[in-house]
């Protein structure tokens, strides 16, 4: 049978639709930085003899052509609907759970176990040396996404097992331990974060962070592990008595609506979203205490001196988590109160010890960027709070930690196993 | 370099086939020697010291093909007229060889010739054992070196430490290739390629160079030096590449998912149904990326004029082991069917002697899969299967209903690629173990989300592995081309079809290059 016709008609529209992807990717200019995927695209590989005979200019311009190819994020989101179409429940290593949220996946064979109790123990040490000289020590592991919205998940959808992750920590570190847990399930099933918070979960819907509102609930929960282990005889007598904390009693949180809480952006597409790319997912709003934003501090990091830890500019780019301090560094100091120039200046010297002229003291948070959006409800409670991410921190946290009063560890518990973590580097120097 | 790589579709194709068809057909060397510029590029892109092995190979096999043809003419024309006449016949005989070999009988008529005769085909047959010697020196010692340290320091307590040498990519499948030429030219079976270019072109051919099929030069000798362009051909080349190209990424790659996922689970907890789903999905793979990266070959090689044997015939159909090899890696089987079972006298010795002979060639064929012992046990495990069948189990499996052989065969190969898939022998028993009773608990979680959150996917291979598309593919073009204008109508929905399978293709290529950061960058 003679089939030139056919033959030729997919013959034609075969080299069409190739010379449409080559020539397309040839003449649309190059990306650079991808703001959906955080990072630098590749750009045109250079050719030298060199390159290519080390197969770096190959590695490249694979790469490059991957990058840069003419409608990329369209591909990404084809791909990403057509397994949702299908029924798939992850994608790019994220659950696409009920009410268009995207949720990090973590599986049992993800999850370091050994790495994870391995930091706990170094928290534990770094505990009763603190404990020791008369300091205190908070752990805060803040559940996953996955656990607080199980619920909202694929069905049988797998997950490391959380809660035997949280016996593990509440073996290690006792009443040391803020578990987040009850707190963030009622606030979902109860339907308080939805009342309450303009975002409306404990989690961004589209990003790995915690809301603004998972936050507080975080905070509320800091303040009354303070409590209960600053205001030991309250819970015996009610009476007071001195404290590590300067003798003041340790108040509960005030309600959330009290704190002003202030849309920063309403209009957030987060990691999870970069993910996914997936056009079902609404925006998340950006929410922060008001009294942060009036506050009178001095932020300190990679040198450079700040009255706002509110880096506003970011408002306007893609990763509006990066409102807080612009991102994570080694080390952010921030001081608080009347004495702020003052202070900056001693902090430079590096001797001194707690502004306690206000009976309040200082912290040293450990932590991951889950702190970022954690901090601004602690601007009251201290008059100096160090931050440090032992990810790029290449000092002794050890050492550091004799200069504070309090200690707090504040993690997502997914990350607190992670190897980036690098704990015991930090604490062993 | 790869086909389901963006390099391959976006710029070394286009580039090649667009250069390769500006050459006019009459200059068909060439044509070759773009071809077989653009196949070295392919080879070395990445890793160009390779080349070098590739350009020995060639050069090494060029030669002591010239030296053992020259030796075979002269025998050949100082022979009686019977003897050349058989030499004719076997040129046109039975290609697939078999136990009534044409070639040997070529042979014998020869060696009855004369003494000077003799002497010479002696020198060929010294030559042409050294070439093979040579040839299986190199893969040798490319692939195996740390294997036989490794297996000597196992056995011994050594410490010999092992080299590490990077196995050249398509090795295997070249060497192979080149010693059918040689051992072809040395049976008569071909005359010996004088155009340099048309062999190198041979040995190096882009689109079967890494993965196969394994091409016989006797089965492309003519096209080599005389293939005209087709249109229906080419069309015929596009349809299978973008076939197995969207085997490979739509399915395979997609597929291997679960297995990755279950593979990475502490064994000793998976449940029964979450290893049988694991050496299911990786069943599927294991048939979809190869048997795509087959048809992708053979579409190429359509586009530019060669038309290569069929490499698999829809394996998983099967109602026997013996018929599962009959349809499965087609060239490999018949490769060693041909190389190394008749060689050894066949079922021409006796039962001992045949089954020896079957043992032989399946130890080898595991071997020839990669240079671990699990690769051997595999090779064996099918090896006295094919055994067994050939004694009692073929009778009886023809007395059975079709669904047992059916499920007897699928039992038996998903099981053989767990063997294939699990190189550590520990992880191995205890991942069987937990296939046949015992695992603890029947069903866990991981399976249903595995199996119902993939189920369309698990579906799609499982249709994947039958002609089923194929024949309704068939007979929507039958119906189509009967009516007038249908062949327009035809070409039209058959070009979006394909075209979107490519650019779904595509995106799910795109997508795997996709890695955004969860954190901030520093």
């Amino acid at each position: 049978m003679n089939m030139k016709k056919r033959s030729w008609i997919l013959i034609i529209t075969s080299v069409l639709f190739l010379a449409f992807l080559c020539v397309g990717t040839l003449v649309t200019p190059e990306v650079g930085f991808s703001e959906n995927e955080n990072r630098y695209l590749q750009a045109a590989p250079k050719l030298t003899v060199d390159h290519v005979l080390n197969g770096r200019f190959e590695t490249q311009a694979e790469d490059y052509l991957n990058d840069q190819i003419i409608g990329r994020s369209l591909w990404v989101r084809t791909m990403a609907m057509t397994e949702a179409a299908l029924g798939v429940g992850d994608i790019n290593g994220v659950y696409l759970a009920a009410d268009g949220r995207v949720v990090k996946r973590v599986t049992e064979a993800d999850f370091d176990w050994d790495r994870y109790r391995k930091n706990l123990k170094q928290v534990a040490e770094l505990a009763e040396s603190r404990e020791a000289s008369g300091g205190r020590l908070y752990a805060m592991l803040v559940p996953t996404a996955a656990y607080v919205y199980q619920q909202d998940l694929p069905s049988h959808a797998m997950r490391f097992d959380e809660d035997r992750a949280f016996t593990d920590a509440a073996d290690a570190l006792g009443d040391r331990l803020i578990d987040l847990r009850a707190a963030m399930q009622v606030a979902v099933t109860d339907g308080s974060a939805a009342r309450e918070s303009a975002d409306g979960g404990v989690f961004f819907r589209t990003d790995h962070h915690w809301s603004g509102y998972g936050a507080y609930l975080g905070y509320a929960e800091f303040l009354q592990a303070r409590a209960a282990l600053s205001n030991p005889l309250r819970a015996d007598g009610g009476e007071e008595s001195p404290t590590a904390s300067g003798g003041v009693m340790i108040p509960a949180a005030a309600p959330y609506a009290k704190l002003a809480p202030t849309v920063l952006s309403d209009d957030f597409y987060g990691t999870l979203y970069s993910k996914v790319l997936l056009p079902t997912l609404t925006k998340d709003s950006v929410e922060t205490p008001g009294a942060a934003l009036t506050a009178k501090y001095r932020v300190r990091l990679n040198g450079e001196t700040y009255d706002s830890l509110y880096f506003n500019e970011y408002l306007d780019k893609k990763d509006k988590y990066a409102v807080y301090f612009g991102g994570n560094y080694d080390k952010v100091d921030i001081e608080i109160g009347a004495a702020t120039g003052q202070a900056a200046q001693t902090a430079s010297g590096g001797s001194e010890t707690a502004n306690r002229a206000d009976g309040k003291g200082s912290l040293l948070i450990l932590k991951d960027s889950f702190a970022n959006s954690f901090v601004p409800y602690l601007l009251d409670d201290y008059s100096k709070i160090t931050m440090i991410d032992s990810r790029y921190y290449r000092g002794s946290v050890t050492e550091l930690a004799e200069d504070y009063d309090e200690v707090l560890v504040l993690y997502g518990i997914d990350n607190f196993a992670g190897e980036k973590l690098q704990l015991s580097k930090s604490l062993i120097k | 370099m790869v086909f389901s790589s963006s390099v391959f579709f976006m710029a070394f194709l286009p580039v090649t086939v667009f250069i390769y068809f500006l050459i006019p057909e009459r200059f068909l060397r060439a044509r070759n020697l773009w071809l077989l510029a653009a196949s070295l590029l392919f080879y070395g892109w990445g890793e160009p010291k390779y080349i070098a092995v590739m350009a020995f190979s060639i050069v090494f096999n060029y030669v002591f093909g010239r030296v053992i043809g020259h030796l075979r003419e002269t025998a050949d024309r100082e022979t009686a007229l019977p003897a050349a006449e058989d030499n004719a016949k076997s040129l046109t005989g039975d290609r697939a060889g078999g136990d009534e070999n044409a070639a040997g009988q070529a042979y014998c008529a020869a060696d009855i010739a004369g003494n000077g005769n003799r002497k010479i085909l002696r020198r060929a047959k010294l030559a042409m054992v050294l070439c093979v010697i040579g040839n299986l020196a190199i893969l040798g010692f490319f692939k195996y070196t740390d294997f036989l340290i490794g297996t000597v320091n196992g056995l011994l307590g050594g410490q010999l430490s092992l080299l590490h040498i990077a196995l050249p990519i398509g090795i295997s499948f070249y060497t192979f290739q080149t010693m059918s030429y040689i051992i072809d030219v040395y049976w008569g079976k071909v005359a010996a390629q004088k155009d340099f270019i048309a062999f190198a072109a041979y040995v190096t051919l882009f689109p079967q160079l890494i993965a196969g099929p394994i091409v016989r030069y006797a089965d492309v000798a003519v096209m080599l030096v005389g293939r005209k362009t087709n249109v229906e051909q080419v069309a015929e080349g596009i349809r299978r590449f973008i076939i197995g190209f969207g085997k490979k990424v739509l399915l395979a790659n997609q597929v291997y998912v679960i297995w990755n996922e279950i593979t990475a689970m502490d064994l000793e907890q998976i449940s029964f149904a979450t290893a049988w789903l694991g050496a299911l999905a990786f069943t599927f793979q294991i048939y979809f990326d190869f048997s795509g990266y087959s048809d992708m070959a053979i579409g190429l090689g359509k586009i530019f004029g060669f038309d290569y044997l069929e490499n698999f015939n829809y394996p998983y159909i099967s109602r026997s082991i013996t018929e599962f090899w009959r349809r499965w890696h087609m060239s490999l089987s018949s490769w060693f069917k041909e190389y190394v079972y008749v060689p050894l006298g066949g079922n021409r010795k006796g039962l001992a002697r045949q089954l020896l002979n079957i043992a032989i060639v399946w130890a080898l064929t595991g071997l020839w899969h990669g240079a671990s012992w699990n690769f051997v046990v595999w090779g064996m495990y099918f090896g006295v299967i094919l055994i067994i069948e050939k004694l009692w189990l073929l009778r009886a499996l023809d007395k059975c209903p079709a669904c047992v052989g059916h499920v007897y065969s699928l039992i038996l190969i998903v099981l053989g690629w767990v063997i294939f898939g699990l190189t550590d022998f520990s992880r191995m028993a205890t991942y069987i173990a937990h296939m046949f009773g015992g695992a603890a608990v029947l069903v866990d979680e991981s399976f249903l989300y595995l199996a119902t959150s993939r189920v369309w996917l698990l579906l799609f291979c499982a249709i994947g592995s039958t002609p089923l598309v194929k024949r309704v593919c068939e007979r929507v073009a039958a119906r189509l081309t009967a009516m007038r204008g249908g062949e327009i109508l035809l070409g039209a929905l058959e070009s979006v079809v394909l075209l979107a399978v490519f650019a779904l293709s595509i995106a799910f290529l795109v997508s795997g290059s996709y890695n955004p950061f969860l954190y901030f960058r520093f």
